[in-house]
């Protein structure tokens, strides 16, 4: 689950639970008790964490989703993390999500590769960051910035978390560790996340409220984000993840995450075919052809197309085939224009 | 667009591993293609049709190879709605399923199983939900009113909205002597919705509604030629008749065993008409409202929702025992 290693005097721990290094209740444990145990050691000057494989922690384990979490829950590890006398930095080596970057946001600085990709999306679910997201991004990013990315759960690259504030160093891919280790070694004195302070006007809030009226009033979980991310600005971290908490509860029992996380299921076991026999082999689709070049027929075709598979369109007269390519070709360039 | 090959020969498709026919719904038009398909296409070739309402077993029935044909519903736009009905003919290959469910996940679709029955999963729960808006109308209520319910839950659009987005005239009999409906009239005076200026609603050319004085009139002398008498007609009722009836025609699905479990209805409406998410799907909602609510509700409502409904007896079986609706 989890794999600890003395360079020196500098410990570094990665997560190790493919596929997604997802922070489960045997991950939260063993992490729990590599930090204290570190604590005590007097080889262990400096600690880093980081994940194997593609993704630093793709957060929660789904499949404890609705259960009573055994301790330690991942609250009580971030905060671990946090108050560790010695320093922790984050070696971020791909996505860090959710849980996996309220895991970061506990660590005393940050380093990522660039291709990393850092997201709080638990508003997806109806629910809100519960282990901290709330209280200590914003204390990082700005109640501003913090609103956008936790309401939104959109993540951001790297390079935009660097220049945020979010990450405080880039590292190729190849020196990430090094450049970590570095880091941990050269940290004198310790900054915590949250001990740090956020200000922000009350106007932010309200105006991002009216701003974003249509898409969120009637929604529980991103109301429940910005009372959460308010709360940073005027509580300190202690009463701000008291309240967090609360709010995390209120969602949790709700309607909303129920559905939200029903329809998250609901789309995974949509790709199960009950009665198809184990060994069912899919055949290979090389090219593609679609008969007609109308709406539905280009829409069809730029799928294949934007996919990289080749597709052969037909039509019964010269003037639809290229009304339909035309049409497809100014689609794309709309898609291009939009940036996707 | 350099991987596209546009072209008038249909010889073209021969090596292909995958046709999908995407021409207009008509049964005698793709069963004439299915016949050529049948003869040029490479052998182990998969044959899709993107048919939204037609029987895939008598499209198959065309070929000498039913085995290896397959529905692929997509929903418009095509390039941009993520649901994708993967509609199992009778004799459909478990490999072919297992490839045309495989390939809508590769180009970033949400596939999902459905049986053969007129409209598959979606269509077939819409269109109950469109007759008894239109109903509705008739009987006294505003588009505005009726579409208000649908949207106050989350969607989109409402049901007439919906119509006047994707064309009153979808299905017309195309004879404008002929008025059997509220929808024939509209298209006998050209309101075809959105894309002439006008359906049920008004648009300017930002194509955003307003209610329209020519649909209201066009309403009452169709109601009057009826020789209905408006009435008010409660939000409850609405509900029912846009809401409730599509519940019961999903239980019905899944009786039928035509959707494989309730959360595959769910993620149809999900992903194909903007059902909103945070009620879960309509098959979710139902649960979360209650099967009981929902079956009084179409009771009380009963003589107003035409000869052919009936309730679901699973629908019925599952508020009975309380338990989810499910197979």
């Amino acid at each position: 689950m989890i794999e600890t290693q003395l360079h020196d005097d500098v410990l570094v721990i990665t997560i190790a639970n493919p596929p997604v290094n997802a922070l489960g209740e045997k991950v939260r444990a063993s992490l729990s008790d590599a930090i204290a145990a570190a604590q005590a050691d007097a080889a262990v000057r400096a600690i880093v964490i980081t994940g194997r494989g593609k993704m630093f922690s793709g957060g929660a384990d789904i499949t404890e989703f609705g259960k009573a979490l055994a301790e330690p829950g991942l609250p009580q590890l971030v905060d671990a993390i946090e108050a560790s006398s010695k320093p922790v930095v984050a070696a971020i080596n791909g996505m860090a999500l959710g849980g996996g970057l309220e895991v970061a946001l506990g660590c005393h600085c940050r380093v990522a590769v660039p291709s990393a990709k850092m997201g709080l999306p638990e508003v997806k679910l109806g629910i809100l960051p519960g282990a901290g997201g709330t209280q200590r991004l914003p204390r990082l990013v700005g109640g501003e910035v913090a609103l956008d990315m936790i309401v939104s759960g959109e993540p951001i690259s790297a390079s935009r978390a660097q220049q945020l504030g979010l990450v405080d160093a880039l590292a190729a891919a190849d020196a990430l560790l090094e450049q970590a280790i570095a880091m941990a070694r050269s940290v004198t004195a310790i900054r915590r996340t949250g001990d740090l302070t956020v200000e922000a006007d009350g106007a932010v809030f309200d105006n991002f409220l009216a701003a974003n009226a249509r898409k969120i009033a009637k929604l529980e979980a991103p109301l429940a984000c910005v009372e959460a991310v308010k709360a940073a600005t005027e509580l300190p971290i202690d009463r701000g993840q008291a309240k967090e908490r609360e709010l995390f509860a209120r969602l949790l029992a709700g309607d909303q995450s129920q559905a939200l996380r029903h329809a998250f299921f609901a789309e995974r076991q949509a790709a199960r075919i009950d009665d198809l026999p184990k060994e069912t082999q899919p055949r290979e689709i090389a090219h593609v052809g679609v008969i007609g070049a109308g709406t539905m027929g280009g829409g069809i075709s730029m799928n294949f197309l934007s996919a990289g598979i080749p597709v052969t369109i037909v039509e019964m007269t010269q003037e639809a085939l290229d009304r339909g390519t035309g049409v497809m070709r100014k689609n794309y360039e709309a898609t291009v224009a939009r940036g996707g | 667009m350099g991987l596209l090959s546009p072209t008038l020969d249909f010889g073209a498709l021969s090596e292909c591993d995958l046709i999908i026919e995407a021409v207009y719904e008509n049964m005698d038009v793709k069963q004439d293609i299915f016949g050529r398909l049948d003869k040029l296409a490479k052998p182990g070739a998969i044959l899709a049709s993107n048919t939204s309402y037609l029987d895939v077993n008598a499209i198959a029935a065309c070929t000498g190879r039913p085995q290896d044909v397959v529905g692929m519903h997509f929903f418009s736009p095509a390039n941009i709605m993520k649901l994708l009905e993967v509609v199992r003919g009778d004799k459909t290959a478990p490999d072919v399923l297992a490839t045309a469910m495989a390939l809508g996940r590769r180009i970033g679709k949400v596939p999902v199983v459905s049986g053969v029955c007129h409209g598959f999963i979606g269509n077939r729960m819409l269109t109950p939900r469109l007759d008894g808006a239109i109903e509705m109308l008739v009987e006294g209520a505003t588009p505005a009113q009726v579409d208000r319910v649908s949207v106050e839950l989350g969607m989109p659009m409402g049901p007439l909205q919906m119509i006047d987005l994707a064309g009153v005239d979808i299905g017309w009999h195309r004879d404008p002597t002929r008025i059997e409906s509220v929808r024939d009239a509209l298209n006998a005076v050209g309101r075809w919705g959105q894309k002439t200026g006008g359906g049920f609603y008004d648009y300017d050319e930002k194509r955003k509604p307003s209610p329209s004085a020519a649909a209201q009139e066009i309403v009452e002398q169709f109601r009057a030629g009826v020789g209905v008498s408006a009435r008010e007609i409660s939000d409850e009722e609405i509900m029912v008749r846009t809401l409730y009836v599509m519940v019961n025609e999903g239980a019905k699905i899944l009786e039928e065993g035509i959707a494989q479990r309730a959360s595959d209805i769910d993620v149809v409406w999900l992903y194909g008409y903007g059902w909103p998410r945070h009620t879960g799907g309509p098959m979710f909602w139902a649960g979360q409202i209650g099967l009981d609510r929902i079956v009084s509700g179409l009771r009380q409502y009963q003589d107003r929702l035409g000869e052919g409904f009936s309730l679901s007896p699973l629908l019925l079986q599952c508020a009975d025992e309380g338990r989810p609706l499910d197979r």
